[in-house]
């Protein structure tokens, strides 16, 4: 017989399988979507018809046209081009960059930490101004903070953060002349292109934060966490912040994969050595095979980012893994 | 020292207006072990009564009159004061079963965190008690009812399982707000029983709140029938049950299918809709609708007085007391 | 009283809830802002055409002049064009690619979620699974890569931004379609001979209009951003367009010796963008606060 305090011990099993088919499931999204991208990065090269001719240009004789195109195999069948293309994707072989003849892999995977590096904290900082602020802003209460709230951060949000990064560039670098313009020279060389990639990002999280928390805060829940006998700021912090973390999550990571993306204007701004950088040296020079590069490389670290979300959402959700085998008792 | 409770001219209205537009007043004594029924309409107020005594009430809203714990010398009169007996002498159960429980955490969890979280019971002490109060809700022994999460269960389950949190600190109060509407009939039985049982053992108070007379009288050792926010009738179950006075509350007693006659086929219903309390029009707030309605009930509005073993708001039944004596 | 109701309202009667409710109408502010915004932005580029300077015209002796100068109210450019007129162009510029993008982007849209909606089973499931795809791919880097193949014209650019800005419209006229398909008045319909298109056309899409309304504020804003980094960039509009982005790039050339150049096209930039996102969550807004209130 066992005791009233034995009813603690927690049954795991159900919860274990319904997730596992959930990530199975999310698993095979994320394939799909990365062979769509791939997809898209040989659509978009082979847009013109003979990509040799983009390579170098119409001025040429046709003849040579011709020579290269037989050397880069753009003379095949277009489905065996594109067999061809998926099986050395799926070897993370690139071609060689027109440019210099090295690996294209090897040049995006080389930029590529320069580019997590500004996109992580730009990314960190903008969770964690986000968490502090929206939190901060729903556990007191006031008037005045509710109507303003919405537009300010709104406001923020519709800035380029490009012309903030022109502003902070002339501002600091050659106004002041505190920070170098140009270039990675170490930690303080972040200090610029994070502050331009942080503020509209903050502001759009900081929003979907207040927003959540709220409409958990006017739900029919809270009546009875407070007659239970919980301060509102118990409430807040232990069931608020749980409840609206599973819509945070996901948004921060979907913006986490854009950012990967969006980082290229900034990364030009300030000749950083990224793969912004890279594929804007390569669109300028035609260099094909580096444009794919980047293209593949950077739907792949969405679809990663994405399934980790996933995994983080349905460890916060207990909901997820058992709706999906129906157990409801 | 009894745990009784007392209510003293406790009344609703809206912030800065006047007391005479608004719900209330409303007193009654209660001893410990014992049922307050209080029956009404949607509209009524009589969920905001309960929301007052939580110290809840939206905002918009203020609160005058007494809450008195039987065992303390003062009673309380502000807001805060009451709300901060939520979770120690206070304990609600609410209507929907379902909103009592934060769906991302386990409801056993939940049933300990207000008094662990109050330091009214260490943490161990707390899961013993909770297992034990589970036990007497009627979930055996061992079954791992404190593992799940509110998308398990049923409705029955999960109302039971609110009880027993909302009774963990022993409260000499708990306040039911329609407690079994959102329930199986077969359930509601159930339901109501354990909620008696529970504060007859434990000498406390239950003030309960239902649409439904038919259903609450048998649990209740006082009623009060409300209408358009104002007292109409007040007694003990029995002789409201057996003798009501007031039109309203005998239209209520026809309508109820668990009292009526076997064989009857047509539920009687109750013409026009309810009235607001906030309503300024003068005259008995039920007038409108009650068939006795005379020119006196449309101009002056009914005090609640005694009438025979109940208290009666209604113009008819003191001029036929009067008449009497 | 604040917005943040603890309590909730709940076990008020329901004309009072409507009551305290009723604040709500005062957030439709943003929309009246935005609207504001954007009309300010317009008159604006009126006046520039009219007092401004051609964007087309260069003067190399009025170079680099600092605003307020000369005539010339937002400085001149290293070529001598004149700012403010640019400004004013570039405005309306902006505007023409968002109108573009949007109807485009919307008729896309809409055409797919209501196919998918309609015919269901292989097709809608192929669709919707494109439009997953579509979502998971950011879109700059594949402008930029696109770029390669594509010439920097205002179509080009319209078409590729509209490409990837279809998925938010089909998902709306989609479900709007499933849940009307229940309807008793589609069966009637049905019944008297109406084919499945005409009811999608006529019953389903005027109800959305607020909606379709709300994603358009939102993509027109989210359009000028891109086309304005792609324009910075060089890749996007380049003269005779008159872009904003590219004035930038210009000023990001010069910002040691005239910040006006890259400075008053960025903020103007901003503000159309603030404008549209304002007006999206106003609608927004509106259409919540009209939802709490009907429901009684």
């Amino acid at each position: 017989m066992s005791t009233a305090g034995d009813q603690f011990s927690e049954v795991r099993n159900t919860r274990v399988s319904g997730a596992a088919l959930y990530v199975v499931g999310r698993l095979g999204q994320g394939v799909l979507v990365l062979f769509g991208a791939v997809t898209l990065s040989f659509i978009i090269i082979h847009m013109t018809g003979n990509p040799a001719t983009v390579l170098i240009g119409t001025s040429m004789p046709p003849a040579a046209v011709h020579i290269l195109a037989v050397k880069l195999g753009y003379n095949r069948p277009i489905l065996v081009q594109y067999v061809s293309y998926i099986w050395h994707v799926a070897h993370a072989n690139f071609g060689v960059s027109v440019a210099d003849g090295t690996p294209a892999s090897g040049l995006v995977l080389g930029a590529l930490p320069y580019t997590l590096m500004l996109v992580g904290i730009s990314w960190v900082s903008a969770i964690v101004i986000a968490l502090a602020v929206g939190i901060s802003s729903v556990l007191r209460v006031g008037a005045w903070g509710d109507r303003l709230w919405r537009p300010v951060m709104i406001g923020f949000q519709g800035i380029p953060d490009f012309w903030i990064a022109l502003i902070l560039l002339f501002v600091l670098a050659v106004k002041l002349r505190l920070l170098e313009s140009i270039g990675f020279y170490g930690p303080a060389s972040l200090i610029m292109p994070c502050i331009a990639l942080t503020l509209p990002i903050v502001a759009s999280f900081t929003r979907l934060l207040r927003g959540s928390l709220l409409d958990f805060m006017n739900s029919d829940v809270v009546l009875s966490l407070r007659a239970r006998g919980l301060t509102r700021r118990e409430i807040v912090l232990y069931h608020g912040v749980r409840n609206a973390m599973t819509t945070f999550v996901s948004y921060v990571a979907l913006q986490l994969g854009w950012l990967i993306g969006g980082t290229l204007v900034i990364e030009t701004i300030f000749a950083w050595p990224g793969i912004g950088t890279l594929l804007y040296n390569a669109v300028e020079g035609r260099d094909l095979p580096v444009v794919q590069g980047v293209v593949v490389v950077i739907s792949f670290a969405f679809v990663v980012l994405n399934l980790i979300a996933d995994l983080v959402v349905l460890w916060l959700d207990p909901r997820i893994g058992r709706n999906v085998l129906g157990d409801n008792s | 020292m009894s745990r009784g409770l007392s209510v003293c001219d406790l009344t609703i209205s809206r912030k800065g207006a006047g007391t005479e537009l608004g719900i209330g007043p409303i007193s009654f004594e209660a001893e410990a072990g014992s049922v307050v029924g209080i029956v009404g309409e949607s509209g009524s107020g009589k969920t905001l009564t309960l929301r007052a005594v939580m110290g809840l009430l939206p905002p918009g809203f203020e609160m005058r009159g007494e809450v008195r714990f039987a065992e303390d010398a003062h009673p309380l009169r502000e807001d805060q004061a009451l709300r901060a007996e939520l979770g120690r002498r206070l304990g609600v159960v609410l209507q929907d079963p379902f909103s009592a429980f934060d769906p991302l955490k386990s409801v056993g969890a939940q049933i300990t965190e207000g008094v662990t979280r109050r330091g009214i019971l260490p943490r161990d002490k707390a899961r013993q008690r909770a297992g034990m109060l589970l036990a007497q809700m009627g979930f055996p022994l061992g079954e791992n009812i404190v593992g799940l999460f509110r998308h398990q269960l049923s409705g029955g389950m999960a109302q039971r399982i609110a009880i027993a949190m909302a009774v963990m600190p022993n409260p000499a109060v708990l306040l039911a707000d329609e407690p079994t509407s959102s329930l199986d009939a077969s359930l509601r039985i159930e339901v109501l029983e354990l909620l008696r049982d529970y504060v007859r053992t434990n000498d406390a108070v239950l003030v309960m709140v239902s649409h439904d007379l038919g259903l609450i009288a048998r649990y209740c050792e006082q009623l009060m029938v409300m209408y358009g926010g104002r007292v109409v009738e007040r007694g003990s179950a029995r002789i409201l049950l057996d003798n009501p006075q007031h039109p309203y509350t005998q239209a209520l007693l026809a309508c109820a299918p668990h009292l009526g006659i076997e064989g009857r086929r047509e539920l009687p219903s109750i013409q026009g809709s309810a009235a607001s309390p906030f309503d300024p029009r003068p005259g008995c707030r039920f007038a409108p609708r009650c068939p006795f309605a005379v020119d006196l009930c449309r101009r002056e509005e009914p005090v609640l007085t005694d009438a025979g073993d109940a208290s009666v708001a209604c113009h008819l039944v003191h001029r036929s007391s009067t008449l009497d004596v | 009283m604040s917005t943040v109701d603890v309590f909730g309202i709940e076990g008020a009667p329901l004309g009072v809830r409507n009551q305290v409710k009723g604040r709500g109408h005062l957030r439709s502010g943003s929309l009246g802002v935005g609207l504001a915004l954007l009309g300010t932005l317009l008159v604006f580029s009126f006046v520039a055409s009219l007092v401004g300077g051609s964007p087309a015209h260069q003067d190399l002796n009025s170079a680099l002049v600092g605003p307020g100068v000369a005539g010339h109210l937002l400085g001149t450019d290293a070529l001598g064009r004149d700012v403010f007129g640019w400004v004013g162009g570039g405005i309306r510029t902006s505007l023409e690619v968002a109108l573009g993008v949007v109807t485009l982007s919307l008729a896309m849209g809409c055409t797919i979620g209501v196919v998918g909606g309609l015919l269901g089973g292989w097709v809608d499931v192929v669709l919707m699974r494109l439009a997953d795809i579509q979502l998971s791919i950011p879109p700059l880097p594949v402008f930029i890569a696109v770029s390669v193949v594509i010439s920097n014209n205002m179509s080009s650019l319209i078409v590729l931004i509209a490409v990837f800005g279809w998925v938010p419209y089909a998902r709306l006229c989609r479900a709007r379609v499933l849940t009307e398909r229940q309807r008793g008045y589609v069966s009637a319909a049905r019944l008297a001979g109406r084919s499945r298109t005409a009811i999608a056309f006529v019953h389903v899409l005027p109800g959305i209009t607020t909606e379709i309304s709300v994603l358009a504020s939102l993509q027109a804003g989210v359009c000028l951003l891109w086309e304005a980094s792609l324009s910075f960039l060089g890749l996007g509009l380049q003269p005779p367009y008159v872009s904003l982005g590219y004035l930038m790039a210009e000023g990001r050339q010069v910002l040691y010796q005239a910040w006006w150049v890259a400075v008053f096209p960025g903020a103007t930039l901003a503000l159309l963008v603030i404008g549209f996102n304002l007006t999206g969550d106003g609608i927004r807004d509106l259409l919540k606060h009209d939802t709490s209130v009907g429901n009684l």
